[in-house]
């Protein structure tokens, strides 16, 4: 897939983490809650994470995303 | 030990302070008893303290948008609560929270530590029983988390789906947390539903055990604590007063004693004894100085009174020396000599010559002003008065006298057994009456109770306890 093509669920996701400032989640966790592919979300996850956007806590199967919250919105 | 308001009205009344610092309480329900939003009022109840105690929920099904939507009806702003550090709304998954929780430095931990985090809700404990391969680890996983929790002396409320065995047994979890709060939606009067909340237990609080109704109202869970009614401020306002009854616990439940000007219907059964009930209430004002004017009973001739009396230290001889009590007696009895000036006999007399007695005696010397009511305590037997004059004939006379009393100030107490008057005349009674206690033998227990009150107290069945000392009685 394209990176065109996963915008609509990379905007899904930061949708879902904007609605949800302290929602942490892992990939699969996050499937569950979008209704998406783990494989589709997992390379979605990384993008934001390079965009500062969510933040990788945790290792291997315990690998949880979270929401950065911009600047101005925290506190 | 240090107590937190729940934040919920009615509730701290009814778990006694409040719930106990640092305390785990589960809160369990079917789906839709109320249980999300009943947690959620508790973390703002800590928000809302002088003292700022920032609170957590910790949703592992639903999502935080959705509470942050579905508060806004009760004017909760929750992502403002967010903003000002003050709350948490954290959706993860219940393996990782307790991973996090219980590692140190774990992410969870320092979320709670970010916002000083003294109130936690986890909605709900259910799932945690999925993440345990045996019983065993389950209970020790448990245990880890209550203790986690107490260390940190956060105060928390577990969220527990009921299960079709929660009414019957007591389960692993309820043993092992503080305080177990069960809600329920119950049919009421076929077509209409009520909330409920029971406490079922609470470490270091004196519970009101029961069922008690609540409802949600524009602002949020309101808890009616059972056994409370109106309290009727007429006859409140009138007296600033309490005639203490001397019995610490019935003294309690009616913030201090009888209104003074009031009529307060002591209700037996047969079997019930009720002289120490009456003694007591009796000698207190005797005591103070008041004046008893006494309508005696089939059971409690002039010599019943005088030994009565004499166990709470006071003299008949001596209050009648002091013109401090009057008898009137029904019943063809021996009176001794000394105390024939005290005693009116009424035997074999009519209904209109008893009431040309009360009024020489004592109604028209009101009137007068020569008696001030504040300074009497009138105590009336329906029972001798009906076997005497006839049912008809009390209640026209009650009807009348009773607000002349009142008129006065006079304080009344009268005796009463619904089981031997008709259902209207005893509706009746209970109509003129500005409080109700009850009294009755049941198996092997003598009960008491305040059915109706002045104050707007009503009290659950309280067992009665034989004691050496006066008033002989006790409360339990």
């Amino acid at each position: 897939m394209s990176k065109a093509e996963y915008l609509p669920l990379q905007i899904e996701c930061i949708h879902f983490f904007e609605s949800n400032p302290f929602a942490f989640e892992t990939v699969e966790g996050l499937s569950t809650r979008l209704g998406k592919s783990p494989k589709e979300l997992e390379v979605v996850l990384v993008e934001l994470e390079t965009l500062a956007i969510v933040e990788k806590v945790g290792l291997g199967s315990n690998e949880i995303y979270r929401y950065v919250q911009p600047v101005e919105e925290v506190l | 030990m240090n107590y937190v308001t729940t934040g919920i009205e009615g509730l701290d009344q009814v778990v006694g302070k409040g719930l106990p610092e640092g305390s785990v309480t589960i809160i369990e329900g079917a789906p839709g008893t109320g249980k999300t939003n009943l947690s959620l009022q508790f973390l703002l109840g800590g928000i809302e303290q002088a003292d700022k105690q920032p609170g957590a929920y910790i949703t592992f099904e639903e999502l935080p948008e959705q509470l942050y939507e579905e508060t806004k009806s009760f004017g909760w702003d929750l992502r403002a609560y967010e903003k000002q550090n003050l709350l948490r709304v954290i959706c993860l998954s219940p393996d990782i929270f307790l991973e996090e929780l219980l590692k140190t430095n774990g992410f969870v931990t320092q979320l709670l530590d970010e916002i000083g985090c003294k109130r936690l809700v986890i909605d709900s404990i259910s799932l945690f029983r999925y993440l345990s391969d045996n019983e065993h680890d389950y209970r020790k996983t448990f245990y880890s988390l209550r203790n986690s929790l107490r260390r940190k002396k956060i105060t928390s409320l577990f969220i527990k789906e009921a299960d079709a065995h929660s009414d019957q047994n007591a389960t692993f979890e309820q043993f092992v947390v503080d305080g177990v709060i069960s809600l329920k939606l119950d049919p009421l009067q076929q077509i209409y539903r009520k909330r409920t909340l029971e406490v079922k237990k609470m470490r270091g609080c004196a519970i009101e055990e029961g069922e008690h109704i609540f409802n949600f109202n524009d602002k949020g869970v309101k808890v009616v604590p059972a056994l409370s009614m109106i309290e009727d401020k007429t006859t409140l306002n009138a007296s600033d007063r309490f005639l203490p009854t001397g019995i610490t616990g019935l003294d309690r439940i009616l913030h201090g004693g009888i209104p003074e000007g009031s009529m307060y219907m002591i209700d037996t059964n047969s079997k019930a004894n009720y002289r120490y009930l009456l003694a007591s209430i009796v000698a207190e004002q005797l005591k103070k100085g008041k004046k008893a004017l006494v309508l005696l009973t089939h059971a409690l001739s002039t010599m019943d009174f005088e030994a009565l009396l004499g166990l709470f230290g006071l003299s008949l001889h001596d209050l009648i020396k002091n013109d401090q009590i009057l008898f009137l007696d029904f019943y063809d009895r021996i009176v001794p000599k000394e105390y024939e000036n005290a005693v009116i006999n009424l035997f074999d007399q009519t209904g209109e010559e008893f009431n040309s007695v009360m009024h020489s005696n004592f109604i028209s010397l009101l009137k007068s002003g020569q008696y001030v009511g504040d300074d009497y305590l009138v105590t009336i037997d329906s029972h001798t008065l009906i076997s005497s004059f006839g049912e008809d004939f009390v209640i026209d006379y009650l009807a009348k006298i009773v607000p002349t009393l009142k008129g006065f100030n006079v304080s009344s107490i009268m005796l009463n057994n619904y089981r031997q008057i008709s259902e209207r005349n005893a509706s009746y009674f209970e109509r003129i009456s500005d409080g109700i206690i009850k009294t009755w033998v049941d198996g092997r227990y003598q009960f008491v109770q305040v059915n109706k009150s002045a104050q707007g107290v009503i009290s659950k069945p309280l067992i009665v306890e034989n004691s050496q000392q006066a008033p002989f009685i006790e409360l339990v």
